[in-house]
């Protein structure tokens, strides 16, 4: 979907009616939306550089490099290297509005790295390896998670039922809802957009 | 490197210095930023108060994608109410500092925190009736903006929740405080509140809830758009928006505006129409939009006219009254005190309404109120009326943001008052300045004790939120201390400490309550608490206040009804029948009464004690004398319960315009006739009664002048002309009942007024003082605003101006004459009330005669003279200061005479006053003496004081004996403030003055120092001189550093203090740094060490000055030490400053901090130090200087 029409800053009718089906957002709010995305990126798109930056930004003390190309790639519905306005909206919707399960389904992509249907230990590895070097040490954790191997342990011990190594989709699913502290994590822009 | 940055942050090194620091240096990184801020809530709030000027700066002066400052204050302004009421007080100096520009983003970041500081100190407590707003309040999360940034590392940091739901908490929270950024293009609020309604049910989490607290609630208004609160609220969500849009989205919501009137009187029903029609008006100014240039014009007016148009079209006729009146003290007043009484105050007190005679104010739909004092005002309204019932029907929670609520409006009605008192007494002659400003304090008494503490003396901690309770100003210790243009005064306010505390509990609540009717029993003279309702039966003390109010109100309301029945039936009337006979009767009795009651307890006041029940028992006679009160006293006297005998009604109420001022009056005096007086004690003045009715006169005052002084100019609203005199002596005279009369000529005037000599009680003669001096002021408005105003249908002449003006000062001073003379005939006694009325009157007599001739020295023509002899000096090195000559003089005329301020034992002069105060037997009681400043900014002021007390705390950490007297200085805007008064000390110049006139030098020699020391003292080797020398070593150590270190010039001594023990202290530092007096500066040498310091060390061989030199070096190197915290203080200040020490911009820090010395070793460095020290001994341009000083200013 084209929207790179700047000409002006709003979105035509065909595009709205196309993001409202597919968000659960309504004209207005996707036009604001909109506005505020143009007046972030007035090239109608971002990329991954761009991307790590704003990381940075947000978090000083550590390296969020490799965290953020991850969610880049989960952004980047498309995988053209380009977060634009629908990807970006789409994600929001998700993470604001949708119910617990489509916020799951869709996180599931982040950990699932090689998008193979299952996330194995290691790749729960990568991506909590990340996490806590883009944190660094700013965030005082538990002795029982302290490194990113203890964590993943945790993980998997409290997600992975049938003891393969690896989690399915429905084993995330039920694990994360395991977990209130999860839980509450994924509600943490409820309300809020 | 972010990483060693961390790293060190944790650290046991890290304070609160480095995180401030850290924040300073890094404003682009929001992480940084955030992860600092939420370092910093870790420390106490007094350490980051110290910051707080830093802070505000910071937060003002440069713009940042961070909000984590802004969400820092304002959460410090939730948890502590000084914090918010002196950020507040910077923002506003900051506010009308930027406001030339309105459209910088400094300035935007500026009204944007202020607003929202505002709903903290103003806003929380609105009263909201239906349960359903509170609910919405409650669950409608603040919801983040159109911020794309935030939410992808949002999303991010949701997305990593699985894996480490840890890292979603605390990034989440910074993506979501972010995200609530304010986007100057998202103003189409429509859209914005149509998304928004849509999701209104969520449920907000809890880690939500600790970020909402930092935001505008946005969000509450669509939900329920009638309510006060979520208009305020509305003006803080389009804050940063299209300024149209704000306007029409105002005007919408003015529409439904009317609703919440109706809500707040509920508890008193009878009275609803009264205060729906009151208050509706005065709603709508306040949401109206305000368009940037209105805004700042609303604040500009704020201080001398303190009173925004409340009721623009209420009062026909009144509302041209001009502009310079002080309702703060009503309102203050107001504010503190219970609903009955402010129902009576509100009905019969014409606001001072719009007060000035533009249109704008008049003209509701652009009006431009959107001032603080608007805000307050529209909450003292809606709050205060109903705040005893609200506090019995909400939870603790909800009675401390009342309470709390209360207090902020209290405080800033206070602190305007005071102002407003500076200000006026620029206009008055100087002659008649001390009396005027004793006579505003006599009125403001009435007024306390308050729920008002004074926040930098105030001892309460966000810990220990006990704050002392300003009980009363003593009068008789007030000093005016004259300058060139502006006229700052001297207070003694007395405290109670511990007094107040918001969160208390009902028992506590009641308790203190309890107490303080209890005192008021037994002395008579407190009127106001929180919610005292002071003219409640006073056997009934331990009644449920709550109830007592609802009562009140109930009775009031019966009362109402047989009022307007009198009313409607009277009509029109003339003031013949103010003399009506069943009235006179009555006058003469209850005078009688009055008489006898007066020897005992002349002006001792209010709260007569009184049961409410007996008057409404035989409220049925209404007396004729109601009538006078004109139709406009339907809505007053229906409220109106004080039982008071007034035995004055009043006088000229012939006049249209006066309707107000005589409902006033004359509802009082109806109540009065109700109650026959049971005996001596009872019949006290009503003592805001009083006070209302002057301020009717602020209002009226132009016209009043006018017909009363000058009958000969037509005036279509000329008001009641001797209103002032006349009407105000609600205060218990026993007036003549047959000369309400206005006298046609000023010499008859002045016969009636000294006819009438006698009868004036302290309050009555500070009444018709300061009526005067608001006319005078008045006068001076009114002129400017005459010209502008197209409504005002007469154009008077300069001539006729001056004639009234001349007349107006004629006045005060036969009022100054009379009093003096009834000083002298009736003795101390009989102007001196407990309650303060005149206080001490034989010393004040004393005091008053000295700060006349002081005030006389000071002459500026004088100066003239010297000017000209400097002339005859050097050319060479005077000719730079022919220009700052004028500055200087200014300066040093409130120095000269400190010393009769000064001279007496602080401690006597406590034991003093504590005698004669009524509250003085409190153990708690607590006397703070302060300097009231308006027309300077103290910001600069404030900044070296706060670095003094860090070189004291460093000093104190470091363990080096020196000695320094840091004093507090409270910024209220960017001209006015408080500044502590240093107890027991007087100027070198007085010192030395006043040796001269006693003639204490040795024929020939000068007087110097030393002789002083050996006059105080006693011999050299006496111990008191050698402790007095010890102390006067280790100060001027101290000051010697204070001085070369933030050189600190102008040292001349006007500006050094010596105290009883020998300290020598530093006063006044309107140069230091960068700015120094002259174009060159002047005094060269590094600090002062003068001959006559060297002599009372003992000479530059001495052991003493040995220990000396050491002892600086001691200083020196532990100043050294911590140098980065100085260079930090002042960088952090020195950005886009406005200071005057700033005027060397960024170098000002850079200069500060090569002043250290940092790259020298410490042999260098004791090197470096020895040369200071030695240039600095004798210095050529120090004497120099002083001989200056001499011959340009006097100063010895």
């Amino acid at each position: 979907m084209c929207i790179r029409d700047r000409s002006n800053s709003k979105l035509s009718e065909d595009q709205l009616r196309e993001l409202q089906r597919c968000t659960y957002f309504n004209k207005n709010e996707l036009q604001q939306w909109y506005k505020g995305f143009l007046k972030d990126c007035p090239t109608g798109e971002l990329d991954k550089t761009e991307f790590q930056k704003i990381y940075k930004q947000f978090f000083p003390f550590g390296d969020p490099s490799r965290f953020a190309e991850y969610v880049f790639d989960v952004f980047d519905e498309d995988k053209n290297g380009k977060i634009d306005f629908k990807e970006f909206i789409c994600a929001l919707s998700v993470t604001s509005r949708g119910k617990l399960d489509e916020k799951l389904i869709w996180a599931f992509q982040l950990y699932d790295i090689d998008n193979d249907g299952y996330i194995t230990h290691e790749e729960m590895l990568r991506i909590v390896d990340a996490i806590y070097k883009m944190v660094g040490s700013m965030v005082k954790l538990p002795a029982d998670e302290d490194t990113p191997e203890k964590r993943v342990n945790k993980i998997f011990t409290l997600m992975d039922k049938n003891h393969d190594g690896k989690l399915s989709m429905e084993e995330f699913k039920e694990g994360s809802k395991q977990d209130p502290t999860i839980v509450q994590a994924l509600s943490l822009y409820d309300g809020l957009v | 490197m972010s990483q060693l940055l961390l790293r060190l942050f944790q650290s046991e090194h890290f304070n609160s210095w480095m995180a401030i620091e850290y924040l300073f240096r890094y404003p682009d990184s929001v992480g940084i930023q955030h992860y600092l801020c939420n370092e910093l809530k870790k420390f106490p709030m007094t350490e980051i108060e110290f910051f707080l000027p830093q802070l505000c700066h910071l937060l003002i002066s440069r713009t940042t994608e961070s909000v984590a400052l802004e969400c820092f204050i304002l959460e410090n302004c939730e948890k502590s109410t000084h914090m918010a009421i002196l950020t507040l007080w910077y923002l506003q100096a900051y506010r009308s500092e930027l406001s030339s520009n309105p459209f910088s983003p400094t300035f935007t970041v500026c009204k944007r925190v202020l607003n929202k500081c505002q709903e903290i100190v103003f806003g929380e407590n609105l009263i909201e009736d239906d349960k359903t707003s509170l609910i919405n309040r409650g669950m409608s999360p603040r919801q983040v903006r159109e911020n794309t940034f935030p939410a992808l590392v949002g999303i991010g940091a949701m997305l990593a929740g699985i894996a480490a739901p840890m890292l979603t908490k605390s990034a989440g929270q910074i993506a979501i405080a972010q995200g609530r950024r304010a986007r100057a293009f998202n103003n189409t609020g429509n859209n914005g509140l149509a998304r928004r309604r849509t999701h209104t049910g969520n449920v907000r989490t809890p880690k939500q809830s600790e970020f909402s607290k930092d935001e505008d609630s946005s969000n509450d208004q669509p939900e329920n758009p009638a309510t006060p609160p979520d208009l305020e609220n509305n003006q803080n969500f389009i804050d940063d928006e299209n300024i149209k849009n704000e306007n029409t989205q105002n005007k919408t919501l003015l529409a439904k505006a009317e609703t919440p009137d109706i809500q707040i009187v509920l508890d008193s029903p009878n009275t609803q129409e009264i205060e729906h029609e009151q208050i509706s008006p005065s709603e709508s100014p306040k949401i109206n939009g305000q368009s940037i240039p209105d805004f700042i014009k609303g604040h500009k007016k704020s201080l001398s006219r303190s009173s925004s148009s409340s009721y623009p079209y209420r009062r026909n006729g009144v509302n041209t009254a001009a502009a310079f009146t002080s309702p703060s003290l009503d309102d203050l007043h107001k504010g503190s005190t219970s609903s009955l009484k402010k129902y009576i105050s509100k009905g019969s007190k014409p606001r001072p309404q719009s007060a000035d005679c533009s249109p704008s104010s008049v003209d509701h739909d652009d009006d431009d109120d959107y001032d603080d004092i608007s805000i307050y005002r529209n909450s003292t309204e809606v709050s205060d009326s109903t705040l005893l019932d609200e506090l019995e029907e909400y939870g603790p929670e909800r009675q401390k943001r009342l309470l709390k609520g209360n207090y902020f409006r209290s405080e800033m009605q206070f602190l305007l008052a005071l102002q407003d008192i500076s200000t006026r007494l620029i206009i008055v002659p100087r002659e008649a300045r001390q009396s005027t400003l004793r006579a505003e304090l006599t009125l403001l008494n009435h007024n306390l004790p308050a729920e008002i503490c004074i926040p930098l003396w105030c001892p309460a901690t966000t810990e220990k939120p006990y704050h002392h309770r300003v009980v009363r100003i003593s009068p008789a210790d007030a000093v005016v201390l004259n300058s060139a243009d502006r006229v700052p005064y001297l207070l003694m306010v007395e405290v109670l400490e511990g007094e107040m505390k918001f969160d208390m509990s009902k028992l506590q609540t009641q308790k203190s309550l309890k107490r303080l009717h209890d005192e008021k029993k037994r002395k008579g003279s407190v009127n106001i608490t929180l919610s005292s309702d002071s003219n409640k039966n006073a056997n009934d003390v331990s009644k449920n206040t709550e109830e007592q109010s609802k009562e009140q109100s109930e009775d009031g309301s019966g009362n109402t009804d047989n009022a307007v029945i009198e009313v409607s039936e009277s009509g029109k009337t003339e003031q013949e029948n103010v003399n009506d006979k069943q009235e006179e009767n009555d006058v003469s009795k209850s005078a009688d009464e009055d008489k006898s009651s007066k020897t005992e307890s002349d002006s001792e006041r209010p709260v007569s004690p009184l049961s409410l029940s007996d008057t409404s028992n035989i409220i049925t006679p209404i007396p004729r004398s109601l009538s006078t009160s004109s139709r406009s006293s339907k809505r007053t006297a229906s409220i109106d319960k004080l039982p008071s005998i007034i035995s004055a009604p009043l006088a000229s109420v012939n006049e249209t315009g006066l309707q107000e001022l005589a409902t006033d009056t004359v509802v009082r005096s109806t109540d009065s006739m109700l109650q026959p007086p049971k005996d001596n004690r009872i019949p006290s003045p009503v003592p805001f009664a009083s006070y209302t009715s002057n301020t009717l006169h602020a209002s009226h005052a132009s016209h009043s002048s006018h017909v009363s002084h000058a009958p000969h100019v037509p005036s279509a609203l000329s008001a009641p002309a001797v209103s002032a005199p006349a009407a105000s002596p609600a205060s218990s005279a026993p007036y003549t009942p047959t000369t309400p009369t206005l006298p046609e000529s000023n010499s008859e005037y002045l016969k009636h007024v000294m006819n009438r000599r006698q009868s004036n009680s302290a309050d009555e003669f500070a009444e018709r003082m300061r009526t005067a001096a608001v006319m005078l002021a008045q006068l001076n408005v009114a002129n400017h605003a005459r010209t502008s105003s197209t409504g005002e249908p007469i154009q008077r002449t300069k001539a006729d101006t001056e004639a009234i003006r001349q007349k107006i000062i004629k006045e005060m001073m036969c009022l100054e004459e009379e009093r003096m003379m009834k000083m002298k005939t009736q003795g101390v006694t009989s102007g001196a009330g407990a309650n303060g009325g005149e206080g001490g009157g034989g010393e004040m007599l004393e005091d008053e005669k000295k700060i006349l001739i002081a005030v006389n020295k000071d002459d500026p023509s004088g100066i003239k003279e010297i000017i000209e002899i400097i002339l005859i000096i050097p050319n060479f090195i005077f000719k730079f200061y022919q220009i700052q000559m004028l500055t200087f003089v200014q300066f040093h005329m409130k120095i000269h005479w400190s010393a009769a301020v000064f001279s007496e034992d602080w401690e006597s002069k406590r034991e003093r006053i504590r005698k004669a105060s009524p509250y003085g037997h409190h153990p708690n009681w607590r006397l703070l003496s302060v300097i009231v400043k308006t027309g300077a900014d103290l910001r600069q002021e404030q900044l070296a004081c706060q670095l003094i007390r860090e070189m004291q705390r460093i000093w104190q950490l470091e363990k080096v004996d020196v000695w320094v007297r840091y004093y507090r200085v409270l910024v209220t805007s960017d001209n006015s403030g408080l500044i502590e008064t240093i107890e027991n000390s007087i100027s070198i110049h007085s010192i030395k003055k006043d040796a001269y006139a006693k003639k204490l030098n040795e024929k020939g020699f000068m007087f110097t120092l030393f002789d002083y020391f050996v006059k105080t003292y006693g011999d050299v080797s006496s111990d008191a001189f050698l402790r007095a020398q010890d102390n006067f070593m280790r100060s001027l150590a101290a000051y010697s550093l204070v001085c070369y270190i933030l050189q600190v010039k102008d040292r001349h001594n006007g500006n050094l203090l010596l105290d009883t023990e020998g300290h020598l202290i530093h006063i006044d530092f309107g140069f230091m740094l960068s700015n120094s007096p002259g174009s060159v500066g002047f005094e060269l040498a590094p600090f002062k060490l003068s001959q006559e310091y060297l002599d009372i060390l003992g000479g530059v061989a001495s052991e003493k000055f040995l220990e000396f030199k050491m002892l600086l070096r001691q200083a020196f190197f532990a100043l050294r030490k911590h140098a980065d915290n100085f260079v930090l203080l002042v960088e952090m200040m020195s950005k886009d400053s406005k200071l005057p020490c700033f005027v060397s911009g960024d170098l000002t820090a850079t200069h500060l901090k090569d002043r250290f010395q940092l790259s020298l070793t410490e042999p260098q460095f004791e090197e470096y130090l020895e040369k200071l020290i030695m240039s600095s001994c004798c210095n050529v341009f120090t004497r120099l200087y002083d001989t200056f000083q001499y011959y340009s200013n006097g100063i010895l």
